[in-house]
């Protein structure tokens, strides 16, 4: 089984270091990037996993189409799904893949983090979280 | 960013799409769907056989694929800043 063991900011919350890349891309390697390595948040209250918008640019990422997103707003929200390919970086140099899968476009407040990983992604892991530790685990 | 052809192709097809949507979770939940022009042209596993399909299909571009569910998506600690018109 794979793993990440590590500590994480109290003000921020658990961060994992993840390679975005755009399954579609024909581009050659010298031009735009057709992968890029962000900094998401394990966020259990989040249902989907979710990148900032330039981001998705940058990327070029595929759009899928538009999908109802929970809001405090009075007006229904809605964001959009890309295809995108992930791999989750864990100790080791180890790699967990999620090929074929979709992200959400967003605009976090907060620079430090380029986004969030979801339960879509929880869900197929065993996540603890050691609060006096400010560590956590990830495995796969 | 989003061509406004692409974008125009894109809320089309949502709004039927969630006209259509409580008819569809019975059958269809976990599915994605490819659509053009408001109406569903064909079923998928995945989101990527159904993006491949519709390239394959429109070379226009001018299709979207939705994914059949019932839930709402919620962004945990970014709820409150995930509307973006602007895409």
């Amino acid at each position: 089984m794979s793993r990440i063991i590590r500590t994480y900011d109290p003000d921020i919350g658990p961060l994992v270091r993840v390679t975005v890349t755009d399954p579609f891309s024909s581009r050659p390697e010298h031009e735009l990037p057709r992968s890029e390595i962000v900094t998401l948040l394990l966020d259990t209250g989040a249902t989907d996993t979710a990148l900032r918008g330039n981001i998705i640019d940058r990327l070029r990422l595929s759009p899928l189409g538009f999908h109802s997103v929970h809001s405090f707003g009075p007006d229904p929200a809605t964001s959009v799904q890309y295809s995108a390919d992930l791999e989750i970086h864990l100790d080791g140099d180890a790699l967990k893949e999620f090929a074929d899968w979709k992200v959400f476009r967003f605009a976090p407040s907060y620079d430090k983090i380029d986004g969030v990983i979801g339960r879509d992604i929880l869900q197929k892991a065993r996540f603890s979280l050691d609060g006096p530790k400010c560590e956590f685990v990830l495995e796969f | 960013m989003v061509s406004e052809n692409k974008l125009s192709a894109l809320k089309l097809n949502y709004a039927a799409f969630i006209q259509r949507l409580p008819g569809l979770l019975s059958d269809h939940e976990g599915q994605y769907a490819l659509m053009r022009d408001g109406g569903i042209v064909e079923y998928f596993g995945s989101p990527r056989e159904a993006l491949l399909a519709g390239r394959q299909r429109f070379s226009d571009d001018l299709f979207s694929v939705q994914e059949i569910r019932r839930s709402e998506a919620d962004f945990g600690w970014f709820s409150r800043v995930a509307d973006n018109p602007n895409l």
